[in-house]
């Protein structure tokens, strides 16, 4: 009994295989040349090689011929796909000797450039999604790779290509929309609408625990950089902090007291930025802090 | 390695001597079993090859970091489950694949035999790292300990996902499973 789900289990792998042994892939590695006209690639086709010209300062075409016997009259014009004017070359009719190279490992490497927008997708939250909070965590997916902005503030992204960043909501709709830029440059774009709706019975902030926050350090010299920010603010509600260069949120506890450690990564040297440290209920304080690198 | 058994696919061959192997060979000789690591966890006929395809070239674009890794195969099938077991991610593949089809530059995988793709339905429904670690068990032939690379946990972790996987597919198929693996 026990070994039939190992048997099952090899089988359909067995399966699998003997399919995947039949399968005709077409996918070629990312680096493999693309055969140009007029380009020699070798093991392309059999050709003869009987000369190489250098054309312009950089430009390597080797010419292709079949091996035929060659005409009395040889004068040869050969077509290359260059920008250069049509070469023509004259041989000598007669006997001629030919020298035949051996076949150089001549190497083409074409990369073909990379033009497709990264994928990019919201998961989280819904188009359409109400909350009666003002701090909401963004979350989608993207290529890996690829960076994440939410207008000038960069998301969180992981080596998947999971996303995140929190951004802060103003009363009623809020659209919040998202770029994704992968590495050569291409961008995609997704958005969401949200609502925040302000309830009418909300809590007086005069009934609230006091709210207060401070930053540790202001600058860092260590990479990457980050500070530690503290203070008091309502038992369980959420203090986030935002910046350009990095966010974070932390709840506060329940004695009435917060700290949160928050890295600056992307953060220039030299260059003092904003720091905004709000809670739930919009109240808030804000702070300077500088990447002084040693 | 012993005649006759499945070369480790996270090992390097050892009579290289190079300390960085070139993308092409690495490529060449990983791509099929990739492919297939995407089919059995897609269940993709045409987004499959994709899928595999921008693993490596993710890979490629990395190549001078993932290609000093131990076991960059590793890296690539971690990129390949977590491509395979995303809705979106499969789905986006396969809209380039029927893209590239409508080109007629690609041909869709071979059907499996109907018993084989059941059971394979049966580990995509599994939770997406339960599917993993079984399709790289069943598939790959990894050890827990190469599953547990590959998924980027600890080992103790993915013993615990192929358990749970195995114990999942055994009430599904209605069969015990033994405590060997």
């Amino acid at each position: 009994m026990s070994r039939d789900l190992d048997t099952r289990a090899r089988q359909a792998a067995a399966g699998l295989k003997a399919v995947m042994e039949k399968a005709e892939l077409t996918s070629t590695p990312p680096m493999a040349p693309t055969p140009k006209r007029g380009m020699f690639v070798a093991g392309l086709r059999p050709a003869l090689v009987v000369g190489l010209l250098a054309i312009g300062s950089a430009v390597g075409v080797a010419l292709m011929l079949d091996s035929t016997p060659a005409p009395p009259a040889t004068t040869t014009t050969i077509a290359v796909t260059t920008t250069q004017a049509p070469v023509t070359t004259t041989v000598p009719a007669g006997p001629t000797t030919i020298f035949v190279a051996p076949v150089a490992p001549v190497t083409t490497t074409t990369v073909a450039p990379d033009l497709e927008p990264p994928d990019l997708v919201i998961t989280s939250p819904e188009n359409g999604a109400h909350f009666s909070e003002k701090t909401i965590t963004f979350a989608g997916i993207t290529e890996p790779g690829a960076r994440v902005f939410a207008g000038k503030y960069e998301a969180d992204v992981d080596s998947e290509g999971n996303w995140s960043i929190v951004l802060i909501l103003s009363e009623g709709a809020n659209k919040a929309s998202f770029t994704a830029r992968d590495e050569a440059g291409n961008e995609s774009e997704a958005s969401v609408t949200v609502f925040y709706d302000v309830e009418t019975t909300t809590t007086t902030v005069n009934e609230l625990a006091k709210f207060t926050a401070e930053a540790t350090y202001g600058s860092c010299s260590l990479t990457p950089p980050y500070d530690v920010y503290h203070g008091t603010g309502e038992p369980g509600s959420l203090v986030t902090i935002t910046s350009e260069y990095g966010s974070g949120s932390v709840e506060v506890g329940l004695e009435g007291g917060w700290e949160k450690q928050v890295f600056f990564e992307t953060a220039p040297p030299n260059v003092t930025f904003v720091v905004t440290v709000i809670d739930e209920f919009g109240r808030q304080a804000q702070f300077e802090f500088v990447y002084l690198p040693t | 390695m012993t005649a006759g058994t499945k070369p480790d696919p996270f090992t390097r061959n050892e009579e290289l001597t190079i300390s960085h192997e070139s993308f092409e060979s690495f490529y060449r000789r990983e791509f099929r079993d990739v492919v297939g690591l995407a089919y059995a966890l897609s269940g993709s006929r045409l987004g499959a090859e994709d899928l595999a395809q921008e693993a490596f070239v993710a890979a490629h674009e990395r190549w001078d970091r993932v290609g000093e890794y131990d076991k960059p195969g590793a890296w690539v099938r971690r990129v390949v489950a977590n491509k395979a077991v995303s809705g979106f991610r499969r789905r986006a593949a396969e809209k380039r694949a029927m893209d590239r089809l409508a080109g007629q530059r690609r041909q869709p995988l071979p059907e499996m035999e109907p018993e084989d793709e059941e059971f394979w339905q049966m580990v995509r429904d599994l939770p997406k790292r339960q599917a993993s670690a079984i399709a790289l068990f069943y598939v790959e032939d990894l050890s827990v300990a190469e599953i547990a690379e590959v998924l980027e946990c600890s080992p103790s972790t993915a013993k615990v996902h192929l358990f749970r996987g195995r114990r999942a597919l055994g009430k599904k198929l209605g069969v015990e499973v033994s405590n060997e693996s």
